[in-house]
């Protein structure tokens, strides 16, 4: 691994200032598992590495009056083993127990989940100068596609890899960032960007911003919420397809439903058109069926993953019906 | 397009030499003189020095298999490099080095993580088990007993990553099932498939089987 020296703030407000203007120079670290890789593939040569284990309080799990604040450096096995995130947030605790492996969940952490890199195996290479990488071609549109996007598909066909994001989306929740001016807050969902915003990166942080804390609302609460996903591994492994619902439920009626997917695109997509397509209906399997239909319309699978389509309409289903049989 | 993040120096309101000056060099001078604060003293008057360590080695104390270690490492050095280089305890297996396989398994404060992915500086202060510590005396742990007498390896290249996962697990959970068996192991790949035998070995050690 090539070498580089390391930064050990103890403020957000100190990271921030030793980050700098560039991506590749300085690259902020929490949990390493992910961007020790990429150091390793010499994909990611930073001179500095900005290790954010001792500012206090970014591992804080903190219950406030308007919902939970999770801070960025906690770690995924104690959010997916937190009494409260089970019970309040259920979804969100089924993606991340489908996490990695015990031993990177026992070191990941929720902000590096976020911001982890994509694991397209172009960009993975350093042999391939592909369009994320600053280059002008994507080695997947003809390639090796099997496990790329089949929506937002032509600059770039990487799918988000993160799978707790499309629980946190469907719960809504929020992203704060700590930037030299100060901290601000975006809609998680705003977060995840589209290549065509930026094609060299997955979100709307600056090099010298950092992703300090999820805050996810009490109103998002809801047992009626479900993670579902499928992978060709039982362990190890990324997901092919993920679908996140939340559905608020009154008797039978769905009076307000989230629906987010993932492993599907790029970013990971909320559809709002789904949502209104369950909204004020009964819930039942022909209901299901005609959403997952209409999930699919519009793909634009690759050469070698169109058996994606058939896959994402089976995890839809399975996924609205687990979270009404909760 | 692709450029469209990046923060320029306007927007900053400091220049790249003040900026550099202050955040990297600040700590560089770490053990030989003393910190520099940031160059952006204008906003507060406790403006935080930041610490930075390396490219070459720096001091680290840690715990391995209840010693006391104080050792040098540079920032760039894994758990795992320290671990089998120049602490000699080469138990603990380098396969994938990515975190994919888990043969590199080692209880970190009771544990189990990827010593291949996980940087030495952050072991500082940690307790870190490794295979070498299971024995007790010249006894092999219960749990060694019952993979040896439950044929629970075949290469053998998984075993110690498997023994560090499993030795976690009972230590959490003394009676686990078959299904919660699996999950402890579930970050350590065996190519040869010796599974089925893992878990009966930890279901025999689990039992009183492997005295
Ligand atoms: C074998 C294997 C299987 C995996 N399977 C899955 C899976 O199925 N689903 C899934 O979601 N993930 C999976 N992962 C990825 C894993 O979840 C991530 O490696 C982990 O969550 C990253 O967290 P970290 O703290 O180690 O991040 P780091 O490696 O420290 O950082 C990752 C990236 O995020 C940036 N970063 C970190 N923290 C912040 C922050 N607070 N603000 C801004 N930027 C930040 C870093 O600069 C770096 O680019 C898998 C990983 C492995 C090795
Ligand atoms: S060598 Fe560390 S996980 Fe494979
Ligand atoms: S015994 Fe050969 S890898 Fe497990």
């Amino acid at each position: 691994m090539k070498s580089f020296k390391m930064a050990m703030p103890k403020t957000l407000e100190g990271a921030v200032k030793v980050l700098g203007f560039d991506f590749e120079k300085r690259q902020l670290m929490a949990g390493g598992t992910d961007l020790l890789g990429c150091v390793k593939e010499h994909i990611a040569e930073p001179e500095v590495v900005v290790n954010l284990k001792g500012i206090p309080h970014l591992t804080d799990v903190v219950k406030t009056e308007t919902g939970v604040e999770i801070g960025a450096l906690v770690k995924l096995d104690d959010l997916a083993n937190n009494k409260e995130i089970q019970q309040r947030w259920p979804a969100l605790a089924q993606a991340i127990a489908q996490t990695a492996t015990p031993q990177i969940r026992n070191v990941g952490t929720v902000g590096g989940n976020l911001c982890q890199r994509p694991r397209c195996w172009y960009y993975r290479d350093e042999n391939y100068h592909c369009s994320k990488k600053g280059g002008s071609t994507c080695y997947a549109l003809e390639g090796e596609n099997e496990y790329h996007a089949i929506f937002e598909t032509g600059l770039c066909q990487i799918v988000h890899p993160s799978n707790m994001a499309g629980p946190l989306i469907a719960y809504d929740a929020l992203a704060e960032i700590q930037s030299p001016q100060g901290t601000r807050q975006v809609r998680l969902e705003k977060f995840f960007i589209s290549p065509d915003m930026n094609i060299e990166r997955e979100n709307i942080l600056k090099p010298n911003e950092i992703l300090s804390k999820i805050l996810i609302p009490n109103s998002s609460a809801n047992k009626n919420s479900c993670y579902y996903e499928t992978r060709e591994k039982q362990s190890f492994d990324w997901a092919l397809c993920g679908t996140s619902v939340s559905l608020k439920l009154n008797g039978k009626m769905i009076q307000e439903a989230r629906v987010v997917l993932n492993a599907i695109a790029p970013r990971p997509i909320r559809r709002l058109d789904l949502e209104a397509a369950l909204t004020g209906k009964k819930v039942s399997k022909r209901l299901f069926k005609k959403v997952a239909d209409m999930a699919v319309q519009g793909a634009t699978p690759l050469s070698k993953n169109s058996y994606k389509i058939e896959l994402l309409k089976v995890v839809i289903e399975r996924c609205l019906s687990e979270a009404t049989e909760a | 397009m692709s450029r469209d993040n990046k923060a320029t120096e306007e927007t900053q309101g400091v220049t790249r030499r003040g900026f550099l000056k202050g955040a990297s060099f600040a700590a560089a001078a770490v053990g030989t003189g003393s910190l520099l604060p940031p160059p952006q003293t204008a906003s507060s008057q406790n403006e935080e020095e930041v610490l930075i360590l390396g490219t070459e080695e720096t001091k680290i104390a840690l715990t391995i298999n209840g010693e006391n270690i104080s050792t040098e490492a540079s920032p760039s050095t894994t758990l795992l490099d320290l671990i089998r280089g120049p602490l000699d305890l080469t138990g603990s297996k380098r396969v994938c080095d990515r975190g994919s396989c888990g043969a590199c398994t080692v209880l970190v404060d009771g544990k189990p993580i990827c010593s291949c992915s996980y940087l030495a500086l952050d072991a500082q202060g940690k307790n870190i088990q490794t295979v070498e510590g299971l024995m007790v005396g010249d006894k092999l742990s219960p749990l060694q007993n019952s993979f040896v007498s439950c044929d629970a390896l075949q290469c053998g290249f998984c075993t110690p990553g498997m023994l560090m996962s499993c030795t976690a697990l009972l230590e959490k959970n003394p009676n686990p099932n078959r299904e919660e068996i699996a999950k402890g192991i579930s970050g350590n790949l065996c190519r040869c498939g010796t599974y089925q035998n893992i878990f009966e070995a930890v279901h025999k050690a689990a039992t009183g089987g492997g005295k």
